[in-house]
């Protein structure tokens, strides 16, 4: 189906990113005390890169950062979620561990190829082990109560990837930072408009979690090596990782009788629909609350005969209900129509690298755009030299100055002009302010 | 053939001479640019060129387009060093053709010519891969100090690499410089190599950390002042190869195509007739065919 040279091509590109963050960030451009735990072999890289990494790292950094601020309810139970879709060697994850951060869960996802070698750096290096805690290895993927290093091919997101996500706890009921750095790019826009389709649909979270419902061989061992009973299981899936014993579906604006009856059908003992934190109707039988399904509906099955429905798990669900809260963010080429953008698309192929992407979104108005067109309330899209003109104050730019001295001017312009970062954002409006 | 000729003939095919070749080359280079003055004096037809930046192949399109040395006679302002693939070879060559042909040939200064920026661009890393030492990019850096910082055609045309100096306003100011040392943080010599003209009023801060901004005033009052046609000068990539400011009496040439290998940029050249008649010449990169680019060569930079 794919290209195994391209896809190798394009995987090399991880070390690319991974020798240039550890070039700007041992020059001091900014802190990254892991960077040298992922490169092989130290390149020094020119200055117009140093700077443009400089501006890609801090800007995302201060992003997600200013999300969380928002929208983490409890450091102690913190309720953010991150998914890095092909992360490769990122170490966003330890560097805000290390920083005190905390998450609800931390995905990142690329390629096997990628993931066995990440694994492997992580388990041989103390200091990063020491911010995932207890972890199970295998398949090559490493899988901890938050951090979750999951191995997959993006391009079938929605029936590989995604359900994996929801085995391992992802729960689009609460806040979540999506972010893609030179990846979505890659594929062919019908692949990656999947991912965006996916994570803004209310209609899929109900799919995902029916089509889990139907599952039915779930045990397995936890972290701990404890077996984990099947209805637990499930219950969890269903969960948004309180202690609720109880699985459940929420409607989300519409609970289709489809979906009641098709759980239903699955042999769950206890079937409830709420409304509010009341009880209207415990059913074996969706008939019997057929005029009560609507969007203020929530249904709730579980095998656990004593199944204790905590109201506190349930009123935080119900915050959560009023929306989902999403950012996502993405870092990309763009102008490929000038001759700047037709020399860059002539290299990249050069080196077997094509980023088809770059078509269906080529300038900061399709970027921007692009997020509406798959039902994102906000959306806003900057070029990096702006970002470096605009956002950067004029103390940090004397320090950078101070690092190196950029004598490419012109080329930093032509350049800079190549690459923005957008986002989306559903339920939060994140404006970047001057560093 | 003499050693010279044999040296010249190795680099055109982008062939590298021996260390010891290079060091007897830099002294005989030494002997020539050290009577040379901080205004050159140049005569007309000459065919002025911009930045090379290692990039050879490119330097051979030049060639073709405006005649092989001695053929033709040369100026070039600058910056033959760092960012392209081929520092070595290409220096090495304009600096043997200066000593074959003294006459023929003028080589300013650029900004690149200098021990610190050498190290952050290139040069210094190519020479060390290349020779195993680096003893060569001690030579050349030996050299850039005496290459000359501007020249003056026919005492119409001013040329240098970067711009005006606000501690400069003749060129007998320039003439006192004593120019025999690494390229300074500020200053006369400094602003000389670094600097760039601006749709501005008199002086601005320049964005790359040295030098300054000059507007359409202060080169009217220095084109006035030293009773010239015309400022020629490199320094600053230009898309089309050469641009025109403040009513003709500014130009920028640009000789590096696709600069970096991605900027996908023409380059020129600017000839001058004896009559001081201007003549531009847009030249575009070499042919891939006709790169020997080693398999190994790394991909220009871009974030991935």
């Amino acid at each position: 189906m794919f290209n195994d040279k391209k896809d190798e091509a394009i995987r090399s590109t991880n070390d690319d990113a991974a020798q240039s963050r550890f070039s700007a960030s041992s020059l001091g451009y900014f802190k990254d005390p892991y960077a040298n735990a992922f490169v092989k072999r130290a390149i020094k890289r020119p200055p117009v890169i140093n700077r443009g990494t400089y501006v890609r790292h801090t800007i995302l950094n201060k992003m997600i950062r200013q999300f969380y601020n928002q929208h983490c309810n409890s450091k102690e139970k913190c309720n953010i979620q991150v998914v890095s879709f092909g992360a490769g060697s990122d170490t966003r994850f330890f560097q805000m561990k290390e920083e005190g951060f905390e998450f609800f869960k931390y995905f990142e996802i690329d390629f096997p190829e990628i993931t066995i070698k990440k694994a492997s750096v992580i388990l041989k290096n103390k200091e990063l082990t020491a911010h995932i805690g207890k972890y199970k290895f295998g398949n090559c993927e490493i899988v901890s109560e938050v951090y979750n290093l999951v191995s997959g091919d993006l391009r079938d997101f929605t029936h590989s990837v995604a359900p994996k996500l929801m085995r391992l706890g992802f729960s689009k009921s609460i806040p979540t930072i999506y972010v893609s750095e030179c990846v979505l790019i890659y594929m062919e826009p019908k692949y990656s408009d999947k991912i965006l389709r996916w994570v803004t649909s209310k209609e899929d979270i109900l799919e995902q979690q029916v089509i889990f419902a139907d599952s039915n061989d779930y045990s397995e061992e936890n972290v701990e090596g404890e077996v984990i009973p099947q209805t637990e299981l499930i219950a969890n899936q269903f969960s948004d990782g309180s202690s609720s014993k109880a699985g459940e579906v929420k409607s989300n604006g519409d609970l289709s009788m489809e979906i009641a009856a098709n759980v239903e059908n699955s042999g769950f003992q206890n079937i409830i629909y709420l409304k509010g934190f009341d009880i209207i109707e415990r059913a074996t039988n969706i008939n019997a609350a057929k005029d009560m399904v609507s969007d203020e509906i929530t249904l709730m099955a579980s095998n656990v005969s004593k199944t204790d429905y905590a109201k506190d798990s349930i009123l935080s669900k119900k915050c959560d209900k009023n929306g989902t809260v999403v950012f996502f963010l993405t870092f990309e080429q763009i102008l490929p129509g000038d001759k700047f953008g037709e020399v860059m698309l002539q290299n990249l192929h050069s080196r077997n690298i094509d980023i088809p992407g770059i078509f269906a979104y080529p300038d900061l108005i399709s970027q921007q755009q692009r997020y509406r067109n798959f039902n994102f309330e906000m959306s806003h899209s900057i070029d990096m030299f702006t970002l470096f003109k605009d956002f950067v104050s004029s103390e940090e730019k004397s320090r950078l100055d101070k690092i190196e001295k950029l004598d490419e001017v012109e080329e930093w312009d032509l350049l800079s002009k190549h690459y923005c970062i957008s986002w989306g954002s559903i339920g939060c409006d994140v404006r970047l302010q001057i560093e | 053939m003499s050693d010279l000729d044999r040296q010249i003939s190795l680099l055109n095919k982008c062939q590298l001479i021996k260390e010891s070749e290079v060091k007897d080359l830099c002294q005989k280079a030494r002997e020539i640019l050290i009577e040379e003055s901080n205004v050159q004096r140049v005569d007309a037809p000459v065919t002025i060129c911009g930045d090379i930046h290692g990039q050879f192949f490119d330097l051979q399109e030049l060639f073709k387009v405006g005649g092989a040395c001695p053929d033709t006679n040369y100026l070039f302002m600058g910056d033959f060093v760092d960012r392209g693939f081929y520092s070595v070879e290409t220096f090495l060559l304009l600096l043997a053709l200066k000593v074959r042909y003294p006459d023929r040939i003028t080589l300013l200064r650029g900004n690149h010519e200098s021990r610190q920026i050498t190290q952050v661009y290139g040069f210094y890393d190519e020479c060390l891969r290349k020779f195993g030492s680096v003893n060569v990019w001690r030579y050349c850096c030996e050299i850039f100090d005496y290459l000359s910082l501007s020249a003056l055609i026919d005492d119409k045309v001013f040329c240098v690499h970067g711009g005006l100096s606000p501690a400069i306003s003749t060129l007998d100011q320039i003439r006192t410089i004593d120019r025999k040392q690494e390229v300074p943080h500020d200053g006369a010599m400094c602003d000389l190599l670094w600097s760039d003209p601006d749709e501005i009023e008199s002086w601005g801060v320049s964005p790359r950390g040295a030098g300054y901004l000059f507007g359409g005033d202060v080169v009217s009052m220095f084109v006035h002042a030293n009773n010239l046609d015309l400022i020629a000068r490199a320094h600053q990539l230009v898309m089309e190869g050469y641009k025109l400011m403040f009513k003709d009496t500014l130009v920028t040439v640009w000789s590096a195509p696709n600069y970096c290998y991605r900027c996908g940029n023409v380059a020129s050249i600017l000839e001058f007739n004896e009559h001081l008649g201007k003549n531009y010449k847009i030249f575009e990169a070499a042919p891939h065919e006709n790169r020997s680019i080693p398999a190994k060569t790394p991909m220009p930079d871009y974030f991935l």
